[in-house]
């Protein structure tokens, strides 16, 4: 959230330039039309302002402009492209898009004038430096005058900076580079910025030069960010010689070299980099002193950017002494970054690398900078303390099947994070938090050793719940926010709590029968009416199963729990089915699974709710089906009532079908009792019903009505009909005939026709012409291919549409075995005309101005 | 998107299609360009449906054109014979095999005109039954091919990892162990097992294993239960790994005691014998096969009832059942009301046997009795208590807080269900005492004519709704005011 009002007011500054570019735009032309990318933010919905990407379309061109975040660029290219010769304008009046236009083109023909004025003068210089070689050629021998044969052809502006040729040439005959040539070269090198200035520098260094013009021409090398090892290693030869001023100037580029370009200069794709300490590690030996000194001088300042250069020394020296010396102060920055630097973003290259820098602290001496970090947050801000949560978390990074490096660090920060987090549970966005919500096993070790700090600080939970949920009575009835805000605290509390336990049971698990005993026993003691820490245990005692003997030892308690007064443990325990590993289920007892149905006939929606939730998630060995398919039944005929109807049917029918009915049964009554339930459903629940069901329900009688019942409502279009296309394409062609009508009306529902809409008529025919009715298609194609505008813009939809009519048509001819006449005539005509304008369109490219270079 | 149209495959299958049906009119002809032309036509149906994967509308077309395959052959077959060729006729018997190959393929050969068509091949003998076939064929329509599923791509062969191709470690077994014997005392286990408490019997366990996984040094046999006393009471078996090559027999004996009496508690004993090796690295799957479950009851309703009625005892046993059908009882209610339940199912029984009670019994009387035959049984005892307070009244009795109101029906001979009128009282002593479970019992000591009393009947299990939620009453009837049996033939 660190940016958000930053992004609010870029946000705010957009939305009122397109706002006064659509006025514009439509003063400019009768005929433009404003363009927008679907969908509306927030900020839009609230302020009113038009915001997102937006272009230009107009129907005497087929080319639009590309969608910009403002219209202005988006106006500005299509004006480029289509307005400028254009004879079909029709102004409306003033002011119009010339207002922005006309400056751009303005500044355009300057920068042009200005690039072409610098072209002059380059060839001017270039000029001069070949009449310079000219009179030298004739002072020099004819080994001499082969270097500057070879700086004529390099004296050139398409020659790449790392040219081979003229090191190469010192290299094989550096009897070439006399006295006379290097002084020629000298001057180019040192001070000038030559098309050839670093050839040349490269092949100096191998010449015969005085030390003190060799280190002048490595420093120059490296101050340029050449790559060249043999300058890197002139200057660590020399590094005694170097001045202050000289000597910051290297290690800053050795600082480069060591860390890599910072992770801002990663946008626009992965490259990879060479990294070597190397350089700057040897240089520090050599003038510690001095570059301590510069570390000191820089961190003192208040200047983000002189700090960044003082952090990344101490990154890339990599020496303790240094983290040492300056942990307080990189700690002190970071959290309190928010008063001293508040310029800097979310992505900024300092915080980045202070708490990179602040991390290594951290790792090399874990309990001094635990106590610094202890000492700075009492009276710190909410960012500081974040930044915190941040550093200790930093060194808790875990990599995919790599084994999680386990020491002093890492196990002051769990605990530190584990208390953190428990202070304040009702945040759920809090760092400390998020970093317990994701148990990984190869943190194992960390949860077994602070098994009972994890079991201690979920039991203190139980109690904040209880607070937070007590203090509704001082609430004034009916304040939904009020409501809402503690509903959230709730359910932040009782995550974390479900988290940290299941984080004990990790440690449990990973104790062997040992800790699975010791989590037993805290669930045992637990005082029956803290139902919420027992839900909670309860529900990841499956996790805790690796064999038959864990099994043995935890089936009593959940068992018991599957039984249990309490509603809310009932539930937790159910839900635990979801994580039983699939080998353990074969040694479960028939009584467990008897449990387990009753648990479907709960006449509290939260315990069957569960029930069928992890049902859906593990499902019921098959000879025990037989206990749930009743139960389940029943739930589908209550939630099917009337004023029951929503998700939970779905998922009801989705267990049902795939638990209790063979595929034979589901092409049956029972089938089709189903489908007829799923046609009751609206909204959301009929999404879901198309969304979960349609694999399934394939050849189940009457769901193709469904699918066509979905594909039209409006929640299914504002998420993907994608789907419901898929269960009408791949229904058998019978169920489609039986929807002819139906697939019909959804077609003639699409009215007015639109490009976007296209795929769905082609859905609509392709269902029809599977189900035999080409005369349907035909001519619901023809209607629609009436209603397309005769405008360039649409000829190609034209073209398609025209095509899928003929082609129904004479489908429809073959069956019922009439003369085709001049119908495959026509689809050849319309084919190549298809392809004609696919050629032409393929010329037309969308892009932003800013893609082109000028010219 | 997973469902897109795709133009150029439409318009090229769409193309050969008209080409094919169009060439289809003369190729029997004696001219033999639109026999050329329907060659060629078939040819490029074929590229563009190569390219297509599985469907049902791409299955329609590889049928079509599998059709229009063979009949090039056939009406190569007339072209060879109206050219008075040599052995024209191998082009009608490749035809012939085509056909019936063609039946067998699986993807298409379900679609209803390509096995008339192959039907039609099958019984051609001349070549003037050729123009039915090309009637055939000329009528056959076709879906538009609009949303053609093409094969994804991206997994080319390095990216499957290939685990079981060429991969030297050899393929890993299935083993088995199968249950072959669960022996009691060298009876073969039942559905329903009777142990006696406190005694211990022998159990026989017999076992085949197929194959003994790799790396797998032993075997463990153990009883899972749902109650964490019961851990202990049947024995564990490990068996070391045997020698030699499987299939293996492994028996093992051990003792079985049930150490606590089964009350008439909601917790059966059930006990599954799970199987387990140590180590399963190196086998691909454990199954277990055979009758592992062994069903105890820890007392035999004939020969030790706990009411001390057989028939009473099988009775109580079906409401035990039937609780637990009850979602959130708690268990240890669920075993006290079995225990209140077995004191009445005993009173009930001895009144019908012994008249115990005579016509018009007072409630008081009948209190007093009840109490002294409930508190005479050891399991109840001192845990039977007379009118605490509960909900503003007094209850009858409580036994561990499950509320027992007794009363008196001197009037008529009534059922069960009769007495709803009861049940507003009993669940409003078992919601203040903060149970889900109340137990009514009443003494119907009305004149008797006719026998009555049939235990089945008179002990009833009903859910009564109270208020949001639900109680379960229990009602035992005792039977009373019943005249000596020789009365009833006067």
């Amino acid at each position: 959230m660190d940016d958000f009002e930053a992004d609010y007011k870029k946000a705010i500054e957009a939305g009122q330039r397109n706002l006064r570019a659509t006025k514009l735009l439509s003063n400019w032309c009768f005929h433009a039309e404003l363009a927008r990318s679907p969908g509306r933010g927030m900020i839009e919905a609230e302020t009113g302002l038009p915001i997102g990407h937006m272009g230009v379309q107009c129907k005497f061109s087929k080319k639009n402009s590309m969608m910009c975040w403002l219209l202005e660029d988006g106006a500005y290219d299509f004006y480029q492209s289509n307005c400028k010769d254009c004879k079909e304008r029709v102004p409306v009046g003033v002011p119009n898009i010339m207002d922005f236009v006309a400056p751009r083109e303005k500044a355009a023909a300057q920068r042009k004038k200005a690039r072409e004025e610098q072209e002059r003068n380059r060839k001017q210089r270039q000029t001069d430096r070949q009449k310079e070689r000219a009179v030298l050629r004739s002072q020099l021998s004819l080994e001499e005058t082969f270097v500057l044969d070879l700086l004529d052809e390099l004296d050139q502006e398409d020659i790449a900076t790392d040219d081979p040729r003229l090191e190469q040439l010192a290299n094989l005959a550096p009897e070439a580079f006399t006295r006379k040539v290097v002084d020629h070269l000298l001057p180019a090198v040192l001070h000038e910025h030559f098309p050839y200035s670093m050839s040349a520098a490269k092949a100096l260094l191998n010449a015969s030069l005085q030390p003190e013009e060799k280190l002048a021409v490595a420093l120059r090398l490296v101050c340029n960010y050449v790559k060249s090892p043999d300058a890197i290693e002139v200057i660590l030869s020399d590094a005694e010689k170097l001045s202050y001023s000289e000597l910051i100037n290297v290690v800053h580029r050795f600082v480069s070299i060591a860390l890599g370009p910072s992770p801002r200069a990663h946008i626009g794709g992965v490259r990879t980099v060479k990294i070597d300490a190397g350089p700057i590690r040897s240089i520090f030996q050599k003038r510690r002193t001095d570059i301590s000194a510069e570390v000191d001088i820089l961190l003192r300042d208040a200047n983000a950017e002189k700090v960044c250069a003082a952090i990344k020394i101490i990154l890339a020296t990599n020496c303790e002494a240094l983290f040492s010396t300056h942990t307080r102060s990189i700690i002190a920055k970071l959290i309190r970054r928010r008063s001293l630097f508040p310029e800097e973003r979310r992505d900024s290259e300092l915080l980045h690398y202070l708490r990179e820098a602040a991390s290594k602290c951290f790792e090399h001496y874990p309990e001094e900078t635990d106590a610094v970090i202890q000492s700075f947050l009492a009276g710190c801000d909410d960012t500081g303390r974040k930044e915190a949560h941040r550093i200790y978390q930093s060194v808790l990074k875990h990599e995919y099947r790599k084994k999680a490096n386990i020491g002093s660090p890492q196990k002051i920060a769990f605990r530190r994070l584990l208390w953190a987090a428990v202070e304040k549970p009702e945040n759920g966005i809090d760092d400390a938090g998020q970093f317990f919500r994701h148990s990984w096993d190869g943190f194992a070790e960390l949860a077994v050793e602070h098994f009972e700090d994890l079991v201690g600080a979920a039991a203190t939970l139980s109690e904040k719940y209880e607070q937070v949920g007590a203090e509704s009575t001082l609430e004034v009835v009916g304040d939904v926010f009020s409501e809402m805000d503690k509903n959230n605290k709730l359910s932040a509390i009782n995550s974390l709590q479900e988290s940290l336990i299941e984080w004990a049971a990790i440690g449990a698990k990973s104790n062997g029968i040992k800790g699975i005993e010791e989590f037993l026993d805290f669930y045992r003691q637990l005082p029956k009416n803290q139902t919420q820490m027992r839900g909670n245990m309860i529900t990841h005692v499956s996790k805790l199963l690796t064999g038959v003997d864990s099994l043995a030892l935890v089936l009593p308690d959940w068992y018991g729990a599957l039984m249990d007064e309490s509603t809310l443990v009932r539930a937790r325990a159910v839900r635990a089915w979801e994580d039983v590993p699939y080998d353990l289920v074969k040694n479960f007892p028939g009584l467990f699974f008897e449990a387990y149905s009753v648990l479907l006939t709960d006449p509290y929606v939260i315990v069957h709710r569960s029930a069928v939730r992890a049902l859906r998630r593990r499902s019921f060995p098959e000879e025990k089906r037989s206990l749930i398919k009743q139960p389940l039944w029943n739930l589908i005929v209550y939630y099917s009532q009337e004023s029951k109807r929503e998700d939970f049917v779905v998922d009801c029918i989705d267990t049902f079908t795939y638990l209790c009915l063979s595929l034979e049964e589901r092409k049956e009554k029972v089938g089709q009792l189903l489908s007829n339930i799923l046609l009751t459903l609206e909204g959301s629940a009929l999404y879901r019903a198309v969304d979960q069901l349609h694999y399934g329900f394939k050849e189940v009688p009457d769901f193709v009505k469904v699918a066509l019942k979905s594909i039209q409502d409006e929640y299914t279009r504002s998420i993907s009909a994608d789907d419901c296309m898929s269960a009408i394409l791949n229904a058998p062609p019978d169920e489609l005939l039986n929807c002819a009508d139906d697939i019909r009306k959804a077609f003639l529902a699409l009215k007015p026709f639109r490009p976007e809409n296209f795929i769905e008529a082609l859905l609509y025919a392709a269902a029809l012409t599977k189900a035999g009715k080409y005369k349907y298609a035909s001519a619901l194609f023809k209607e629609l291919k009436a209603s397309i505008p005769i405008e360039d813009r649409f000829k190609q939809w034209q073209l398609e549409v025209a095509m899928v009519e003929v082609a129904a048509e004479i489908e429809h001819k073959i069956e019922n075995r009439e003369l085709l006449d001049e119908l495959p005539e026509k689809w050849r005509s319309l084919q190549s005309d298809l392809e004609r304008e696919n050629e032409e369109r393929a010329k037309l490219r969308n892009f932003p101005p800013s893609f082109f270079f000028e010219d | 998107m997973k469902n897109e149209p795709n133009f150029e495959t439409f318009h090229q299958a769409f193309s050969s299609r008209i080409e094919v049906n169009a060439a289809l009119d003369g190729a029997l002809d004696a001219s033999v360009q639109d026999f050329e032309r329907l060659k060629k036509a078939c040819l490029e149906l074929e590229t563009t449906i190569s390219i297509v994967d599985k469907g049902d509308v791409e299955d329609q077309y590889r049928a079509y054109h599998a059709a229009i395959t063979i009949f090039a052959i056939l009406a190569e077959w007339k072209h060879a014979i109206r050219n008075a060729e040599q052995d024209a006729q191998r082009f009608l018997n490749s035809a012939k095999l085509k056909a019936s190959e063609a039946e067998k393929s699986s993807a298409f050969s379900a679609d209803e005109r390509l096995t008339i068509f192959l039907d039609q091949v099958a019984g051609v003998k001349s070549a003037n039954e050729l123009d039915v076939i090309q009637d055939h064929l000329k009528q056959w329509s076709l879906p538009l091919l609009l949303f053609a599923n093409l094969p994804l791509k991206g997994f080319g062969d390095g990216r499957i990892p290939a685990w079981n191709r060429n991969s030297e470690e050899p393929e890993k077994l299935k083993t088995t162990v199968a249950f072959l014997k669960f022996d009691i005392d060298g009876e073969p286990a039942q559905q329903w097992n009777y142990l006696k408490p406190g005694t211990s019997y022998d159990l026989t366990i017999e076992v085949r294993v197929s194959h003994w996984p790799k790396g797998a040094s032993s075997l463990s046999l153990k009883p899972v239960t749902v109650d964490i006393r019961e851990k202990d009471w049947l024995p564990s078996f490990s068996f070391e790994k045997p020698e030699g090559d499987g299939p293996f027999i492994l028996t093992g004996t051990g003792r079985a005691v049930l150490e606590i009496a089964h009350s008439f508690g909601s917790r059966p004993y059930e006990f599954l014998y799970a199987a387990e090796f140590d180590d399963t690295t190196h086998c691909r799957d454990v199954a277990i096969v055979g009758h592992r479950r062994l069903l105890l009851e820890g007392s035999d309703v004939n020969a030790n009832p706990l009411t001390g009625f057989s028939n009473v005892d099988r009775h109580l046993f079906s409401i035990r059942d039937k609780f637990r059908t009850f979602p959130g009882l708690h268990s240890d209610d669920v075993a006290n009301t079995m225990i209140l339940l077995s004191g009445l199912g005993n009173i009930a029984a001895q009144a019908l046997r012994d008249g115990l009670f005579e016509v018009g019994t007072s409630e008081s009387i009948y209190q007093k009795e009840a109490t002294k035959m409930l508190r005479n049984r050891s399991d109840i005892g001192e845990d039977l208590q007379g009118h605490p307070a509960a909900a503003g009244g007094i209850t009858d009795l409580t036994f561990r807080g499950i509320p027992l109101e007794l009363k008196v029906e001197n009037k008529k001979a009534l059922f069960p269900k009769d007495f709803k009128k009861y049940f507003n009282q009993t669940a409003a002593y078992a919601i203040g005492l903060g149970k889900r479970l109340g137990v009514l019992s009443v003494l119907e000591a009305s004149p008797k004519n006719e026998p009555i009393g049939i235990v089945e009947d008179d002990i009833e299990v009903f859910m009564h709704s109270s208020g949001q939620s639900q109680v379960i009453i229990v009602v035992a009837i005792i039977r009373g005011g019943f005249p000596k049996p020789s009365t009833y033939s006067r």
